[in-house]
């Protein structure tokens, strides 16, 4: 649509989606390229970088480049599944309470901020450690229905903004019931603070997966990068100097958070003519 | 703001110089520091309760503050004389005591027999550490000031236990426990709350000090054991500061600030190629002293690992020497398949050929032989399934978050049984979730070690913990042994037999034909050896550690058993 | 306990001086009892949470409590007496509704409890001494990495070219690191290959608490690396968002007509960046919450002795009176924190003064 068209021309969503997009193909391409399990212990107790290991071993005795593309892999699908769930659960509660308004809106603003004051990440704790299940997929469903609040407070803001706009006006004359005029007159004008929020949602997602990890609570049998910290760090890697272990894996989640975050400031400026700068 | 900034400065000084100084108050050269023992904040000192903290370990025989009536040597198996002096089984039935003369309490009470035979009763009273002495104790009384009588029950003789107790039960003051149960009203519950930040024990060290970082001990100048040895221990103080993790632990031994570890540190032998100051008790491999079997357990009442064909396929899928060399790092022998540890006091029973016939060793093929023995098919996914369409696997293998060697056995484990079509994940809760899913039986297979204590009664007290049925309440109700529910007459039958033996004919071949059972069943499958304690040392400070070329006292870290009297000649370095 | 109610309300007297006629409030005043209000409910839910959700962890952590106290070969029925013994005495023989307005009453009476884990040691000794050493790590590193981030966000705006073109990169970059990554980081580097800090705890294990030079200048070297890490991944994120504000604030018109009327850069910087402060003073409360989560991360990946570790220790033993304690603790801070915030932002905000109600 006209929407990506215009995105195009930002030289930050352009770097921003780049990085992200090369960093999801690799993790997408390599296991169809070479078939070693990332489970597979190939060699002793952190081995430093060689011909054979690239990136050394870690703690478990497995090839670290190849447990660290399949971690991203494992990364961005918790991020994206999670952003996905926090961007529709906030979307939906920020419209209804920006178009509805008066009681539904002090209702579901007040949830809002009470979500948003207690520390999520406590709540998180909790809820990942009373899980039985420490499935990947439990994981991201969990930190999505903790983050929504961000987005719905910023598509509230907006709602509520258009509530007083004359399609609205014309769309009530016209019949359109509640639900209708939701769905049409006002989702298209906020779908890209939408957009942006679900980019913000997916990088926090992958923040909040590589935090649960790193404490432990998240998936034993499955590479992420948040679970090479975790290792990286029961094992010792840091006192021993083994910086191969908890190097790549930091590395890994800073440039796809920063990429996304490059993307969401590139279409910042954008939708914001006002923040583009003379 | 310039007169705010002024004043708040005076303010400032007044308060730093208001303050003394506080060099560090041990002196260096007069300290012992130790870790590895301790990983909570101190909850009390008491030896009724259930969670003591260091130094307070009776079952290892820490000989600091309280005192057990002999020393276990874990090297050649002897029980050296402590408090008590010497002991003798007249009969099967009858054990006769004799204590030291001349033994007092850091109050200056005397001990006596009566303070021995008091403990003992506490056991039957209330429910202490001890208490299972009663199953096989009748009565137990003094004769004279310094001796006093066990007497056995004839339907439940044994003698394995009742000579441990000799070794891992610490020795209260009657004049003190009296007094602290009045006042609790007699309700264990109470006494179990006391914290006794005071101990009175008969040991050479008192508790000086503690706080959420560190426990410190201080020398008692007027010990008993001053005139029996000729000397006092060497260290003024003992200190144990209290670690977050491993990581800090680690450092601060590879640094120098503590002088004898008891962590797990992985590759320890990079150490000294370093060029640290440090060592451990072997310079070789396995670089400890092996004295139990961490092993794997099954749920025996879950089919389809009720099946003994699979459970010894798992068994000959699992690559032990890996585990030896990457899970303990070279620091265990290849495991093999037997309950009897094949050094130290119990090599004796150890049988090879009976091992070599009836056990299992690494052997993938075999293993996936004995699954098709039984009819079970490989599936598309590459795991097998059992003619009555159950397939094998998804099962949950357990052991505690953090303990990093065990995890890395179970990966192991995992891995291995993926490779001949099992599919086992691994899962590692937190300790009490672990602790209470092996004893309600709330899993699939778990890790864990029978009877983790170098004892005068190994082997037997592994076959009891692994495979003795009797009293072991079912699956869903609280057990204190047995996790897997094994049940054979015959195991029962022997278990119950050896402690009545003094043969050391009889006691091998009764020793071979358990093992033997154990071998056809495999209610548990032995993953690795390891050391009862780990013993690692930094001589920046303290030199003449005891080790293998100097084996003047056993590696038992320098305070347990027979060990503590490396305290007496360690010299620190000026 | 009781005084914290005291606390809040002494500001509300201190704004309360334009009462006309007696019905009329002020302002501002109605604006701080309106946040009140709110406050008090997220207070009861709380509680209500910390209450409910160390319960739904799984596994019977008596069990665990009963096995430790019994020692080994303990009959079954010492063991099911102990075991109902715990149960009584922890309250949970009742029906969870009737343990929760226990809990709350307890609560209000300044009981948190007794500790699972440490068993008889109080939730309350616990949690005090914790608790100083996580308000000195967070309270300078957020106030600080506020006010330095703002201003590096104000500059960057400002002086827009390459210092903003080359910055700004970098300090995404910095604010994408995830706390406890960055810590491991300088962990690594001044821990390890520098050696020149300690790598975690609070404080070296010969020496004991007491006010003294000493002690004093070795816990500051345990401090340095958890500060730095979460100071510097707060600034670089309070920047990105100052900077933000600040370019829009520049574009306005209001900017462009005073620009035109001649009105020195001094004073046009000057409300700029008064009107750019605001949403970044409302962005502070809502991140808190983020903020004080990624610090007690950081107190965990550094083992300092905080609310953070205590809390995912006691997690990780079941420890249910612990959690609750923690959770609470963590929760009514950073609710203060918010209140003093509200209390500030009416102050700072005209608007406010002057008539409106609505956020």
């Amino acid at each position: 649509m006209e929407l990506l068209r215009s995105l195009i021309k930002s030289r930050k969503f352009l770097i921003g989606t780049s990085i992200f997009l090369a960093l999801l193909l690799t993790s997408l391409i390599f296991p169809l390229v070479n078939s070693s399990d990332p489970l597979e212990m190939v060699g002793l107790l952190y081995e430093p970088p060689s011909a054979e290991h690239v990136l050394g071993t870690d703690n478990f005795g497995r090839d670290v480049l190849i447990e660290f593309i399949y971690g991203m892999k494992t990364s961005i699908f918790v991020g994206l599944v999670a952003g996905l769930i926090a961007t529709l659960i906030g979307t939906t509660i920020g419209v209804i309470a920006g178009y509805v308004g008066r009681l539904t809106d002090n209702i579901l603003n007040s949830t809002t901020n009470l979500f948003l004051v207690i520390p999520s990440f406590v709540i998180l704790i909790l809820l990942s450690s009373s899980l039985k299940s420490r499935s990947l997929l439990f994981l991201a469903i969990i930190i999505g229905i903790t983050s929504w609040p961000w987005t719905a407070r910023a598509v509230r803001a907006q709602t509520s903004s258009l509530r007083t706009r004359e399609h609205i006006n014309m769309a009530k004359l016209n019949g359109m019931n509640n639900f209708e005029i939701m769905l049409s007159e006002i989702l298209p004008y906020v779908s890209s603070y939408i957009f942006m929020a679900f980019v913000l949602q997916v990088a926090s997602g992958i923040l909040s997966e590589a935090g649960l990890s790193m404490l432990g609570l998240g998936p034993s049998d499955v590479v992420s990068l948040g679970t090479m910290l975790s290792w990286a760090l029961l094992y010792e890697a840091v006192r021993t100097g083994a910086w191969w272990a908890f190097f790549p894996p930091t590395i890994g989640i800073s440039l796809i958070t920063f990429s996304l975050l490059y993307m969401n400031t590139g279409m910042d400026e954008i939708f914001n003519p006002r923040l583009r700068g003379e | 703001m310039k007169r705010g900034v002024i004043f708040l400065s005076i303010v400032g000084i007044l308060v730093l110089a208001a303050f003394a100084f506080a060099i560090g108050e041990f002196p260096r050269s007069e300290t012992l520091y130790v870790n590895g023992l301790q990983w909570g904040p101190p909850t009390n000192w008491n030896p009724l309760a259930g969670n003591p903290s260091w130094p307070i370990s009776a079952g290892s025989g820490r000989e600091l503050i309280y005192e057990t009536q002999f020393m276990y040597n874990m090297i050649n198996g002897k029980l050296e004389p402590l408090i008590g002096e010497k002991y003798q089984w007249v009969d099967n039935l009858t054990l006769v005591v004799n204590l030291r003369k001349g033994v007092h309490w850091q109050d200056g009470e005397p001990l006596t027999s009566e303070d021995v035979v008091y403990t003992l009763e506490l056991g039957k009273k209330y429910s202490t550490g001890w208490s299972n002495l009663w199953l096989y104790m009748k009565d137990v009384f003094t004769v004279g000031k310094y001796e006093y009588v066990v007497k056995l029950k004839p339907e439940n003789p044994n003698r394995l236990v009742v000579t441990d107790m000799l070794v891992n039960v610490y020795v209260l003051p009657k004049h003190i426990w009296e007094k602290i149960e009045k006042d609790n009203n007699y309700d264990i519950k109470k006494i179990r709350e006391f914290v006794n930040k005071n101990p009175i024990g008969s040991g050479p060290y008192k508790l000086y000090s503690y706080s959420p970082e560190k426990i410190a001990l201080v020398r008692y100048d007027d010990y008993w054991g001053k005139s029996v040895f000729g000397k006092l221990p060497v260290p003024k103080y003992i200190v144990h500061p209290i670690f977050k993790s491993n990581d800090d632990g680690n450092l601060a031994f590879e640094k120098g600030n503590i002088d004898m570890s008891q962590q797990f540190v992985p590759q320890i032998w990079k150490m000294w190629e370093k060029g640290l100051p440090i060592a451990t008790w072997y310079d070789h491999p396995p670089y400890y002293v092996p004295a139990m079997i961490p092993s794997l357990w099954f749920n025996l009442h879950k089919h389809p690992l009720d099946i003994p064909q699979v459970r010894k396929a798992i068994a000959y899928s699992i690559n032990y020497a890996k585990i030896a060399q990457l899970a303990m790092t070279k620091y265990s022998p290849t495991a093999k398949s037997s309950l009897i540890l094949p050094f130290g006091g119990e090599k004796k029973y150890f049988n090879e050929e009976a091992v070599k016939e009836y056990g299992w060793e690494y052997n993938p093929k075999k293993a996936e032989e004995l699954l098709k023995s039984i009819g079970a098919k490989k599936g598309r996914d590459g795991i097998y399934v059992l003619k009555d369409g159950t397939r094998l696997g998804p099962f949950k293998v357990e052991c505690p978050y953090g303990w990093t060697d065990w995890m890395v056995s179970l990966q192991i484990v995992a891995q291995s049984a993926k490779k001949i079509g099992i599919d086992i994940q691994t899962y590692y809760p937190d300790t009490p979730v672990w602790a209470n899913d092996r004893m309600t039986g709330n899993f699939d297979m778990i890790m864990d070690t029978p009877a983790p204590n170098a004892l005068p009664s190994q082997p037997w007290s592994r076959f009891y913990a692994a495979m003795y049925s009797k009293d072991v309440p079912p699956i869903g109700q609280l057990a204190f042994r047995n996790w897997g529910r094994y049940k054979n007459a015959r195991a029962d039958e022997i278990m119950e037999k050896i402690p009545t033996v003094t043969d050391e004919n009889t006691l091998k071949s009764l020793y071979t034909e358990l093992d033997k059972i154990y071998m056809r069943d495999v209610p548990i499958i032995g993953l690795e050896y390891r050391p009862a304690l780990f013993y690692e040392y930094n001589t920046t400070h303290w030199t003449n550690f005891p080790n293998e070329k100097n084996p003047y006292a056993p590696p038992q870290i320098c305070t347990d058993g027979a060990g503590i009297r490396a305290l007496y000649e360690i010299k620190p370095k000026k | 306990m009781q005084s914290g109610k005291g606390e809040i309300l002494f500001p509300i007297f201190c704004f309360s001086k334009s009462r006309k006629d007696g019905r009329e409030l002020s302002p501002y005043f109605k604006y701080i009892l309106g946040k009140l209000k709110w406050y008090v409910l997220i207070f009861f839910a709380a509680l209500f949470l910390n209450f409910f959700l160390p319960r739904l962890i799984p596994g019977n952590p008596i069990s665990a409590l009963v096995a430790q106290m019994a020692g080994g070969g303990a009959s079954s029925d010492v063991l099911n007496k102990l075991y109902n013994s715990y149960i009584h005495e922890f309250g949970l023989d009742h029906p969870w509704y009737v343990q929760f307005i226990d809990y709350v009453v307890k609560v209000f009476h300044g009981d948190l409890g007794t500790s699972f884990s440490l068993y008889p040691t109080k939730v309350n000794t616990i949690l005090a001494q914790a608790l100083p050493w996580t308000i000195a790590l967070q309270v300078p590193s957020i106030l600080l990495g506020w006010i330095l981030g703002n201003i590096l966000g104000a500059l960057a705006a400002y002086k827009k070219g390459k210092f903003d073109g080359t910055l700004f990169p970098i300090t995404l970059f910095v604010s994408s690191i995830p706390y406890f990554c960055f810590a491991i980081i300088l962990l690594y580097l001044f821990g390890v290959i520098l050696n020149i800090l300690p790598i975690g705890g609070g404080y070296s294990m010969a020496l004991t608490p007491t006010f003294s030079i000493v002690f004093l200048t070795d816990a500051l070297k345990h401090y340095l690396l958890p500060f730095l890490s979460l100071l510097l991944v707060i600034i670089g994120g309070q920047a990105i968002g100052m900077r933000e504000m600040s370019i829009y604030e520049l574009n306005t018109d209001y900017v462009r007509y005073a620009k035109l009327l001649g009105v020195s850069d001094k004073k046009i910087i000057r409300y700029v960046f008064k009107n750019a402060m605001l949403p970044q003073i409302t962005g502070l409360s809502i991140s808190l919450g983020t903020m004080v989560g990624g610090a007690l991360i950081t107190e965990i990946v550094f083992s300092y002795p905080g609310i953070g570790t205590w809390l995912f220790n006691a997690i990780r033993q079941q420890d249910y009176p612990l959690i609750q304690g923690g959770t609470l603790v963590i929760t009514i801070s950073v609710l203060l924190a918010n209140f003093l915030i509200d209390i500030v932002y009416g102050i700072v905000d005209p608007r406010i003064r002057a008539s409106q109600l609505e956020e």
